[in-house]
């Protein structure tokens, strides 16, 4: 079984944004022309939230993105399984043929990781159009690939020879709000091995 | 007179539609994702069930109320429900992005783990039961012969379906754990006792104005109403009490804090308390002692407009104060826009249209039976 996921290692992140904006160009290029596409965050539209945190008084940014959650409130709460687990790759996936845009999905996430299209009304989150054909080609997302600062990681949690898996065993790591029983598979490396 | 009230009924039916999809059309996205729209429809839901349930005091209890109030206002006591049950679907639907198959793809998905695709299942069910019970007592005349094997089959059918959509639909909201003021099992019974509230005050409301020259009917009417308010708005009072207290232990603090002591404390410690509690027990204790109908219809409109804005609260102000992924609070700022506002007056203008249009068409009169095309006067 294939268990994809992203991590984000917080203590090498540099804030430099460089993975918002490429999941803003792959992504979303006809957003591009906008200043302020993404209302509902007030931000770019990319499918990575930047949250703005302080850690011992001292102002550090959160990256975040879906969360892959093996038990997915977005995925329970579609009323037309639109929301479901993609059946070869295991990722929480949005078909867009059966979405109605009743927003129910974005409401249950507890990490704000989906927002809604201004012009279409309907959900976005992470992994997009350019990203999801790149997976599916054996490639990694943009945002893991334009990091400059090799603070990001994607690939299979359940093999132990994937750079993800050997970065999870070599580091000290979190996963977010795992008290609400999604049981993320995104992993938060707070400190490099 | 007649034709006249027919006329604004009529291009109020019209208007009501037009402005909900003018409003679909420059609808915008917002922080919070369920906003006004979403409101509207809960409220004109909550509507639906409460009167229905009070309904159901004659229809599956027998109960016809001081002067047979109950009975002979039965008619119209369903026609009320039925009318708000379609302004609900109206805006649910303009909620949507594809309004269109909204309903169709909700049900063919089988998605039985949500509690939307419950609601539209419930929903349609409760729609055409009432219409069958309409139909049934329209059919019939009068209101005690409902109370033949059919006619009680139906309303056991529609209290049960009645109680099980307003818990639904409390779980909509209950059950989505990144909302963390969305209490679950609270959710549910609040709805409950909101949604008597508000079908007793709308219910006593539609009855008394188009009853008001009558006097005999209007102190049955302040009779039988007057304790529900009372009786319904003490158990919310509780429930809400309840809620809060449990909210007080758990993160749903964040929230709940903020609604009785922080950002929304004057509309709940005003508007919920002062004129939802105080001032609407008082008025509709003075309405039953003095058998007051002018002050249980006074009663009726505070509770209701109240309603509207509990059910505002419940699920607008819950949104706006949560949890971010790193477990710290976090503010998201929402006011409604112009589409959301016309779409809401444009739900209202269609329950009233109804209202006004079934009064004037129907033979919801306890003598009354229909002459013309099976169901109209
Ligand atoms: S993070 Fe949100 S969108 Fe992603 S799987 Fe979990 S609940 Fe769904
Ligand atoms: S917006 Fe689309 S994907 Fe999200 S819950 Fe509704 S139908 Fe499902």
């Amino acid at each position: 079984m294939v268990r994809l996921a992203h991590l984000w290692d917080m203590s090498r992140c540099v804030a430099c944004m460089a993975c918002v904006i490429a999941c803003n160009s792959a992504n979303f290029p006809e957003y591009m022309r906008s200043s302020n596409p993404n209302p509902q965050w007030s931000w770019l539209a990319s499918n990575i939230k930047v949250w703005w945190i302080s850690v011992g008084g001292r102002p550090r940014v959160l990256l975040t993105q879906c969360m892959q959650c093996d038990n997915a409130p977005c995925v329970k709460a579609c009323p037309t399984k639109a929301s479901h687990y993609d059946p070869k790759t295991g990722l929480v996936t949005i078909d867009y043929r059966l979405c109605i845009g009743c927003k129910a999905c974005v409401v249950a996430c507890p990490y704000g990781a989906r927002w809604m299209d201004p012009e279409s009304h309907m959900p976005n989150k992470c992994l997009g159009p350019e990203c999801s054909s790149r997976i599916e080609n054996g490639l990694k997302p943009v945002c893991v690939t334009v990091c400059p600062a090799n603070a990001r990681d994607f690939g299979d949690l359940d093999d132990p020879e994937s750079s993800i898996s050997r970065r999870v065993r070599e580091s000290t790591t979190i996963r977010l709000r795992e008290e609400l029983g999604t049981k993320p598979r995104n992993v938060v490396v707070l400190r490099g091995g | 007179m007649r034709s006249l009230l027919l006329v604004i009924s009529i291009i109020a039916l019209v208007l009501g539609p037009a402005l909900i999809a003018y409003g679909y059309t420059i609808k915008e996205v917002h922080a919070i994702s369920w906003g006004l729209i979403v409101v509207g429809y809960t409220f004109f839901a909550l509507v639906t069930v409460g009167a229905t349930i009070v309904n159901s005091l004659y229809s599956v209890f027998g109960y016809k109320g001081p002067g047979e109030v109950l009975e002979r206002n039965f008619k119209y006591g369903v026609w009320f429900a039925i009318s708000a049950i379609i302004p609900a679907w109206l805006l649910i639907l303009a909620d949507l992005a594809k309004p269109l198959e909204g309903f169709f793809r909700i049900i063919v998905s089988f998605a039985f783990e949500s509690r939307i695709y419950w609601m539209a299942v419930l929903y349609a069910i409760l729609a055409i039961l009432l219409v069958v019970e309409l139909i049934y007592a329209l059919r019939l005349g009068g209101g005690a012969k409902s109370k033949l094997t059919l006619g009680l089959a139906i309303a056991v059918l529609i209290l049960l379906v009645d109680v099980l959509l307003a818990s639904n639909l409390a779980q909509v909201f209950g059950s989505m754990v990144a909302v963390p003021g969305w209490i679950g099992i609270h959710m549910a019974v609040l709805f409950l006792a909101g949604a008597v509230i508000v079908g007793a005050s709308g219910q006593a409301l539609y009855i008394s104005l188009y009853k008001w020259r009558d006097k005999s009917t209007l102190d049955y009417v302040t009779q039988f109403y007057s304790p529900i308010l009372v009786l319904a708005t003490l158990l919310y009072v509780f429930l809400l009490g309840w809620t809060i207290v449990t909210a007080w232990y758990s993160p749903a603090w964040i929230s709940w804090g903020e609604i009785v002591r922080g950002a929304f404390a004057t509309g709940f410690w005003v508007v919920e308390v002062l004129l939802g509690v105080v001032i609407a027990i008082a008025l509709a204790a003075y309405a039953l002692l003095r058998r007051n109908s002018i002050a249980l219809m006074l009663t009726s409109v505070i509770l209701f407009v109240v309603s509207l804005y509990r059910v505002y609260s419940l699920i607008v102000h819950h949104q706006s104060i949560a949890l971010s992924p790193a477990g710290l609070p976090m503010i998201l700022y929402y006011t409604p826009d112009a589409a959301e506002i016309l779409m809401i007056l444009g739900g209202f203008l269609v329950f009233l249209a109804l209202l006004l249009l079934g009064t004037l068409l129907l033979p919801l009169g306890y003598e009354e039976k229909p002459r013309r095309l099976w169901i109209f006067k």
